[in-house]
């Protein structure tokens, strides 16, 4: 046996797992089909860090982020006016659990990591298939190589053609997958801070829900804010793509010259474009289906990463609990789907589980919002503007039902799912995190 | 600029390390009648469609490896792997 375990993919799942392996002293191959880790991976990208807390507490000596993130704003478009709503949480930061990082950077130093805790880590080896005897993943074959282990972990990103060739996957329902463009915009530090309000080392994430200039695609905008830079994102489901025939990066062009966009991002200069694929709900792989004879998936691949789970995070516990279980199936010496059925039982216990419930709840309330989203964002804009030009003085009947639309349309309806936040989803994701959400 | 030369602008960020045969294989049998051409949409522009010879042009040296065709070929034609290991796109910030 070449290995006790082989890792297939250096995302934060994978290199998790292998850390987890590596920390528990099993001799672990971590493989990766870039030059280095991060360089093919492509997020918003925002971090929460409480999972990753959980595996290297003093994360925060040398964690190569951009800025703690303190506030988060609403931007919704239409297509002259805008509605804007934002909240600032404060500049307490011995504890910040929330960054904006590059993938290149953060990936590269969390594989170091691993790689320091004992791990082997081999770039530029892309996996060609698993070696299967009898219906057992026994190894991966590359570059006509065949490395063998007593146990193969996925984590080998949302296509996951591995798995997919060896038939352990269905194929991608299309319902579920969006197109991600992101366009990483260079603008001096205290021009950010002057125009985003932030204080040095501190900024936002605003996002654009369902709004224009993505609502006839059911695409949303991100921007997130970085030291030296903006990282605009925009998203839209695959299939409303296909069905239209609308190119994603015009409408990312259109949305940079929205006045309010114009004005955030004069000369700004562009540094980097980016695409890739990602899952907005859960609900193509079952928990239960996440593990068999020989083999676990984790992070996308195992159907963990999603935009409604706020993907990082539960990927990087998916592979952390990918290496539990494949430290007890090592002491068990028992390699088989029952002996790695602990997966699921770990899934269980730390409410991976019930995430991929609400996830798959969240997804279809989503759905609903997104069937009439440009009214929303019109009325929410109406909303504002009756506000402001009646005052809040006038008490005629016309204001009590406007109030009344208001809550059982935009608050009870559109508020909550995009925000994706439906409350039995919110409660989920606060078991998930070790420490309680701030409120 | 033309959307040709802001999707080239765009490219022109990014390290492309390009093998000697293309990582993607599309069996063009049924591009003539495929009436909505969803590959189109790339985001890197690899599919265009002549319409004079009415054949599908392919050039995969500027694939962001995303993944969006082999999602959305109505006729599943497009035969899609990643690059060889260490070839292919590099995000020096993603």
């Amino acid at each position: 046996m070449d290995y006790q375990c082989i890792v297939v993919g250096a995302g934060p799942a994978g290199i998790s797992c292998a850390f987890t392996l590596a920390e528990k002293g099993i001799k672990t191959l971590l493989l990766e089909r870039g030059g280095n880790a991060g360089e093919k991976n492509v997020a918003s990208t925002v971090l929460q860090t409480d999972i990753l807390e959980q595996m290297i507490p003093n994360f925060r000596d040398d964690f190569p982020y951009e800025r703690k993130i303190n506030e988060f704003s609403l931007l919704q478009l239409n297509e002259k006016t805008y509605t804007r709503l934002q909240g600032h949480f404060g500049s307490e930061h011995s504890n910040c659990n929330l960054y904006t990082i590059f993938r290149s950077k953060f990936d590269r130093w969390f594989a170091q990591k691993a790689q320091d805790k004992g791990a082997d880590l081999l770039t530029s080896a892309k996996v060609d298939e698993l070696i299967i005897n009898d219906g057992i993943v026994k190894g991966v074959r590359l570059a006509g190589e065949e490395i063998y282990s007593n146990i193969v972990v996925l984590a080998d990103g949302i296509h996951s053609l591995l798995a997919e060739k060896a038939g352990i996957i269905p194929k991608m329902d299309n319902g579920l997958v969006q197109l991600g463009l992101k366009e990483v915009l260079e603008l001096p530090s205290h021009i950010i801070e002057d125009r985003f309000q932030c204080k040095p080392l501190e900024g936002a994430i605003i996002h654009g829900e369902l709004c224009y200039p993505f609502g006839d695609v059911k695409g949303s905008f991100t921007m997130y804010i970085n030291r030296n830079s903006i990282s605009l994102g925009a998203f839209a489901p695959v299939e409303t793509l296909a069905k239209s025939g609308v190119k994603l990066q015009d409408r990312l062009d259109m949305l940079k010259k929205h006045p309010i966009m114009e004005s955030l991002l004069k000369d700004s200069k562009l540094l980097e474009y980016q695409a890739h694929l990602m899952m907005s709900s859960a609900g193509r792989i079952h928990p239960n289906k996440t593990f068999g004879e020989g083999y676990l998936l984790c992070g996308d691949a195992g159907g963990f990463c999603t935009t409604v789970g706020i993907g990082i995070p539960p990927s990087m516990l998916s592979g952390k609990l990918a290496a539990e279980a494949v430290e007890s199936a090592i002491a068990r010496k028992d390699f088989s789907a029952a002996s790695l059925s602990e997966y699921l039982i770990l899934q269980k216990k730390t409410h991976l589980y019930s995430l991929y419930k609400s996830s798959v709840k969240a997804g279809r309330k989503i759905e609903k919002a997104e069937e009439n989203a440009t009214g929303y964002n019109h009325a929410i804009n109406r909303m504002f503007k009756t506000l402001f030009l009646n005052g809040f003085i006038c008490i005629e009947k016309p204001i009590y039902a406007f109030f009344e639309d208001l809550y059982t349309s935009i608050l009870k309806d559109f508020f909550p799912a995009i925000l994706k936040w439906p409350f039995d989803f919110y409660y989920s994701l606060k078991k998930l995190y070790a420490r309680r959400i701030k409120t | 600029m033309s959307s040709k030369q802001i999707l080239e602008r765009k490219l022109s960020t990014l390290i492309f390390k390009v093998d000697n045969e293309p990582h993607i294989k599309v069996n063009t049998g049924n591009c003539t009648s495929c009436s909505k051409k969803q590959c189109l949409i790339c985001p890197a522009s690899c599919y265009s469609f002549d319409e004079k010879t009415q054949k599908l042009i392919t050039n995969f040296d500027g694939c962001l490896e995303c993944g969006t065709c082999r999602r959305i070929c109505p006729f599943d034609s497009i035969n899609w792997s990643y690059p060889k290991g260490g070839f292919g796109v590099t995000y020096r910030l993603g």
